[in-house]
């Protein structure tokens, strides 16, 4: 969500960049920015292999006899 | 005395007495005590349980047993744990005790060249992997968590070592890593910011927002520091106030998905440190120079063997070799069974020796250290860190001065006298050092035109001094040069 809301804040009119820089929560950002991102990518492969079970499995179902090779 | 099966010490005496000559205090956990060459870490109870639990598991013995981990076991004599528990952590009177093999050069990182450092990183990224699929995580990431044996790196905090919660995906130490790794390696790859620049000034590393200011700006979109150095950057001037919440826990929904993002990000925390990592083939003006006086050099055979005779005649033990350069001589007291520390001021050079004692697992620790400026203590009162000259004074049977002195004499100003004197603190037993007389062309080369200045120095002055400290028991020309070698040991004071 951190990841969400820099997003906003990269377009908002109103975002500050000040000349003050806070050590450490640049790098804090940035992992949990990137975690963010993994996540999603968790995600979006959980769904791709769920996708691929049902059309493995369905596919067995119309073709019982035929052996997986030639599927 | 006598060692255990671990490799350990048992503490007979008589006088049973801790005499500590280091007590830590910045980990809340715990306080090592360093007291009569033992090294004890006295741990708070509120951690004991986890240290328990991880010192009786099998990833602890197998981490022991791969030299990555410092090998530790619980003490049990009731009266050495109230006196380590009196000094450390009185108001604990049931804390645990360890003991942990004692290493006893211990070494910091500003004194590390890059590839050790590099090293250093490796082993820490290594030791997470190992940790995460028992659950386990550390706690904070950094070089001062790991010693030197030898050339192998091997980590000593146990208290750093703390369960995780499974749901947990931060890694806290993270930025840290970045700190005290990552950066400091990308200042010296990129910009020639020394790494003993760097940590004797800032004990925890660096920040991407120094390193972001050194970038100009092609540098700062350049791969190996865009996602390191300039984003991180980027991102800390944006208010703080907004986004508070950064530093609250996050549990993610399910172990799984807290395990996929954390394996991913050591993932790529190992490409950036890969990144960072130094180049095998730098230059310097150091790096040529044991070549070039090789070349110049026909005598190094004759060399060789005069050394090669001293240490066998001594027998092995443990040797100091000043101005190692590429460390010839450093190495050939390894191959003949000493442990070595070798020094050198060029950080380039003595990475070179720490890569080849790496690869041919010679006992050879080589450190970024100018004999003529050596490193004081360092820390909170001086006392965190303890001074080069502390740690070397009276630790070595032998020491080798080999084609240095000339330059401590004529570059550095220093006396004769005090630095023969400086050779009897530091050997115990042993010194092996070569006499360059004003003559020799390298003598001449680095006065710069003051001969004059040295006009005294002769052969016959120098083993005048020689002798207030030591016995000359051999001494010989080095092939055709004016330059001749010494075997000389310690006088004793009666």
């Amino acid at each position: 969500m951190v990841s969400l809301v820099f997003l906003h804040g990269s377009v908002h009119p109103g975002l500050a960049l000040l000349f003050y820089a806070d050590p450490g929560s640049g790098m804090l950002i940035w992992q949990l920015a990137t975690a963010a991102a993994l996540g999603l990518l968790f995600y979006a492969r959980t769904f791709l292999r769920k996708i691929r079970l049902l059309r493995q499995t369905r596919a067995l179902k119309q073709n019982p006899e035929q052996p997986a090779a030639e599927r | 005395m006598s060692a255990s099966r671990e490799g350990l010490l048992d503490l007979r005496s008589d006088d049973r007495a801790v005499r500590p000559t280091a007590v830590s205090f910045r980990d809340p956990g715990g306080r090592v005590v360093i007291a009569d060459g033992h090294a004890f870490r006295v741990v708070d109870p509120d951690y004991q349980e986890t240290i328990t639990s991880f010192l009786a598991s099998p990833l602890s013995s197998e981490l022991v047993e791969r030299e990555m981990l410092i090998n530790t076991r619980i003490v049990e004599d009731r009266e050495l744990r109230e006196q380590l528990i009196r000094i450390a952590m009185p108001q604990c009177p049931q804390a645990l005790v360890l003991e942990h093999e004692h290493i006893s050069f211990p070494t910091y990182p500003y004194e590390w060249p890059p590839e050790m450092l590099y090293a250093a990183g490796e082993l820490t990224l290594d030791l997470m992997e190992r940790l995460l699929p028992e659950n386990l995580v550390l706690k904070d990431a950094s070089p001062y968590n790991i010693l030197y044996r030898g050339p192998k790196p091997v980590f000593i905090d146990l208290l750093s070592i703390e369960k995780r919660a499974v749901e947990d995906s931060t890694w806290l130490a993270y930025a840290q890593f970045t700190r005290t790794f990552i950066c400091p390696l990308l200042a010296d790859k990129y910009f020639g910011v020394r790494l003993d620049q760097t940590f004797r000034i800032y004990r925890d590393g660096l920040q991407p927002e120094q390193v972001f200011r050194m970038s100009g700006m092609m540098r700062k979109l350049h791969p190996a520091l865009l996602t390191s150095i300039s984003l991180p950057a980027l991102l800390s001037r944006m208010d703080p106030n907004r986004y508070q919440t950064i530093y609250q826990p996050r549990q993610r929904r399910s172990a799984e998905l807290a395990s996929f993002i954390l394996e991913r990000q050591l993932r790529g925390l190992r490409r950036k440190l890969k990144a960072a990592k130094p180049a095998a083939a730098r230059k310097s003006s150091w790096a040529d120079y044991e070549e070039q006086e090789a070349q110049k050099e026909r005598n190094l055979p004759a060399k060789k063997t005069f050394v090669e005779r001293a240490i066998k005649e001594h027998g092995p033990g443990r040797v100091l070799d000043i101005g190692c350069n590429r460390g010839y001589f450093s190495l050939l007291a390894a191959k003949a069974g000493c442990s070595v520390i070798a020094i050198d001021q060029d950080p380039v050079v003595v990475g070179q020796l720490w890569r080849l004692a790496a690869q041919e697992k010679l006992d050879v620790l080589p450190l970024v250290t100018d004999i003529t400026r050596p490193t004081a203590g360092l820390g909170w009162r001086n006392t965190e860190t303890r001074g080069f000259l502390d740690r070397a004074r009276g630790s070595f049977q032998c020491v080798l001065m080999l084609a240095v002195i000339h330059h401590m004499l004529v570059t550095e100003r220093i006396p004769l006298e005090q630095i023969l004197q400086l050779a009897a603190e530091l050997t115990t037993d042993m010194l092996i050092i070569e006499f360059v007389p004003p003559d020799d062309s390298m003598f001449r080369l680095i006065t710069r035109g003051n001969d004059r200045l040295y006009e005294y120095l002769n052969r016959e002055l120098f083993e005048d001094l020689s002798s207030k400290y030591f016995v000359i028991e051999r001494t010989e020309q080095v092939g055709d040069s004016g330059r001749r070698l010494y075997q000389m040991r310690r006088a004793r004071v009666a």
